[in-house]
């Protein structure tokens, strides 16, 4: 299996399966438009992305190496929170700032289930809660003014039962 | 769980926090939007984007539902499809309304979609068309969706819009105020900003009313200005033309003050002239007067056949009123006062004319000879001289030559000035009678004449010294 060289933000570098990095759409279309050779051992740099992060995504990777490719976003698919994998929720049994890095390199990296995954972890973080306990969970300044607070919980009062 | 560093969800980008929110329904999204600003943000968009989204989705769906149903209603109702397209139908009569309620507010970024459960439930009834081969009845499938989309629209009439059209009006006078227009979407403003916008709008209102009613003020000032102007230069021009009346009068006057002088001057020098003339004619007096003494002793006839008469010939030429006899002048004027007066307005002064003219010849020609003068003399002087008639003729007239001398050169203190002015007048009728004389050739007569006037008033002014002497005397 021919490997490819990826290089962290710190300069770290990973060797992984082509097929592992393919993951990542970026850098499966870098690969594809780019047309290198298996044979050359190129160092793709990533850096936006640190050596603790790219790990995690590796190892990520790494695990869902197998997994058929995710369905295209459907709007009328109804999206579930519930459906993470147990080794996914154990691999995302991480602190706020790792999770939402990961997120970031999700989306830099263009990992669709890791993005999936991670964002699902976050909204099930969020979902079920009050706003005031959002804002305690995520560290969240309420900085909105009284009277734009106001104008808010006004237009949320409709379905508010009498 | 412990946040590292910067990395919190609020650092995350739009996508991720959109990603996120997806996986939550449109109720919790609306719910969250109270978290922050950036929340509200995000959840904003996406009750708008999941509106939009659904309507789309419903028209789609209607569109293939449609598709299979046959054209004909009556066979529609019996088609399998026919409760799809019923709710479908339903659904959309919501969504129009939901439409015509949010959608313009929506667009103007006044606002979100609101009722983040309607969409919920809307996307739950399409999806169940959609999927459901049969689904339930319209009427229990849709109550939920009509409750709330009701509820909302009501809620938003009732509460949302007032505050609303506020924020509109505010924002039209942000867009009035401020020349640039930001494209960003604001949802919020500055409240007190706005507000002070709004005064300060209506303070330039007023402003604006004010200094239009001030330009109409001022215009109508410069016009009068204007006008006083133009009097003004009117008044100067006048002026000036006065000035230069008043320098013409000037000049006028200096000229009539000289020619005046002049006048003056002509006045005194005949004046000087009438002096002379008065001093050569006492001269003649004397002469007369020595001719006169000289010579009645040894002559009998009274002008030596010798000695030419001395004429004095004048330039002055006398008044009518001192050459003619007072009694005629008085009748004249008393003539002309009547005719004045309009009594005797038939009286011709022509007539009048002729009969002093023929009343001069008369005077001229009834002048007395110098023996009947002295036979009237002798006459006059014979009553008084009854109780004193020892004295002789030739002894009287020497007496009165002698007191003529006398009298002519020391002025008795007791003759008047009225009388000497008489003596004048005298003077003057026979300087007129001397010249008619002449006139006539009679150069002769015309000494003649002279001498016996002078002796006429020697006679007289003697008579009345003699008089009053012998009254003295008696």
């Amino acid at each position: 299996m021919p490997n490819i060289k990826l290089q962290s933000s710190d300069g770290e570098t990973f060797e992984v399966d082509v097929e592992i990095a393919k993951c990542s759409v970026t850098i499966k279309t870098m690969l594809e438009d780019l047309g290198m050779d298996d044979e050359e051992e190129e160092v793709v740099p990533l850096p936006n992305v640190n050596s603790a992060i790219l790990r995690k995504v590796i190892h990520w990777a790494t695990y869902h190496k197998d997994d058929p490719p995710p369905p295209e976003d459907d709007e009328n698919k109804e999206k579930r929170t519930d459906d993470i994998s147990s080794w996914d929720a154990d691999f995302l049994k991480v602190d706020q700032g790792t999770l939402f890095e990961l997120i970031l390199a999700a989306n830099y990296l263009d990992i669709k289930g890791l993005l999936d995954v991670t964002c699902k972890t976050v909204a099930n973080m969020i979902k079920g809660k009050a706003p005031e306990e959002i804002r305690k969970t995520f560290n969240i300044k309420n900085d909105f003014t009284a009277s734009e607070e106001e104008q808010v919980r006004k237009e949320n009062e409709w379905c508010e039962e009498k | 769980m412990k946040m590292a560093g910067r990395a919190s969800i609020l650092y995350l980008p739009e996508v991720a926090l959109e990603k996120i929110f997806s996986f939550l329904s449109y109720d919790e999204i609306a719910k969250n939007r109270i978290v922050c600003k950036k929340f509200n943000e995000v959840s904003s968009k996406l009750l708008s984007r999941g509106f939009i989204q659904l309507e789309k989705k419903h028209a789609s769906i209607y569109k293939r539902v449609k598709a299979l149903l046959p054209r004909r209603e009556s066979e529609r109702r019996l088609h399998p499809m026919a409760r799809h397209s019923d709710v479908l139908q339903a659904v959309e009569t919501r969504i129009s309304m939901l439409n015509m309620t949010y959608m313009k507010y929506i667009e103007s970024n006044l606002l979100c979609f609101i009722p983040g459960k309607v969409l919920d439930e809307m996307k739950h009834v399409l999806s169940l068309v959609e999927k459901d081969h049969t689904p339930p009845r319209t009427h229990q499938l849709l109550q939920e969706l009509r409750d709330l989309s009701s509820m909302a629209m009501e809620h938003f009439d009732e509460h949302i819009l007032p505050g609303i059209k506020e924020q509109l009006n505010r924002r039209e006078v942000l867009n009035c105020t401020a020349s640039t227009s930001s494209k960003v979407p604001r949802l919020f403003y500055n409240y007190s900003i706005t507000s002070e916008l709004h005064k300060v709008k209506k303070q330039s209102k007023t402003h604006k009313h004010h200094i239009t009613f001030l330009t109409q003020s001022t215009q109508k000032l410069w016009e009068k200005l204007k006008r006083q102007n133009v009097r003004l230069k009117a008044q100067a021009v006048k002026i000036r033309e006065q000035e230069r009346k008043i320098q013409e009068q000037t000049t006028k006057i200096q000229e009539q003050e000289g020619s005046l002088a002049d006048i003056k001057k002509h006045i005194d020098e005949w004046d000087q002239k009438y002096k002379d003339l008065t001093s050569d004619l006492i001269r003649a007096k004397d002469d007369i007067l020595s001719a006169m003494v000289h010579s009645r002793p040894s002559t009998s006839s009274p002008m030596p056949p010798n000695s030419p008469p001395k004429s004095y010939k004048s330039n002055i030429r006398p008044r009518m009123s001192h050459i003619l006899p007072r009694s005629c002048i008085s009748l004249q004027l008393d003539l002309e006062r009547k005719r004045k007066s309009n009594l005797l307005p038939e009286i011709p002064l022509k007539r009048l004319r002729e009969k002093e003219e023929t009343k001069v010849d008369e005077l001229t020609l009834k002048i007395p000879s110098f023996s009947d003068m002295q036979k009237e003399a002798k006459k006059d002087s014979d009553p008084p001289d009854t109780s004193t008639s020892r004295f002789r003729s030739s002894d009287f007239s020497s007496m009165i030559s002698s007191s003529l001398e006398s009298l002519l050169r020391n002025k008795l203190p007791g003759i008047s000035s009225r009388k000497r002015k008489m003596a004048e007048d005298i003077d003057l009728k026979n300087r007129f009678a001397i010249r008619i004389t002449e006139a006539r050739g009679d150069i002769g007569a015309a000494a003649y004449f002279r001498y016996s006037v002078a002796s006429a008033i020697l006679i007289f002014r003697s008579t009345k010294w003699y008089n009053d002497h012998y009254k003295l005397f008696a």
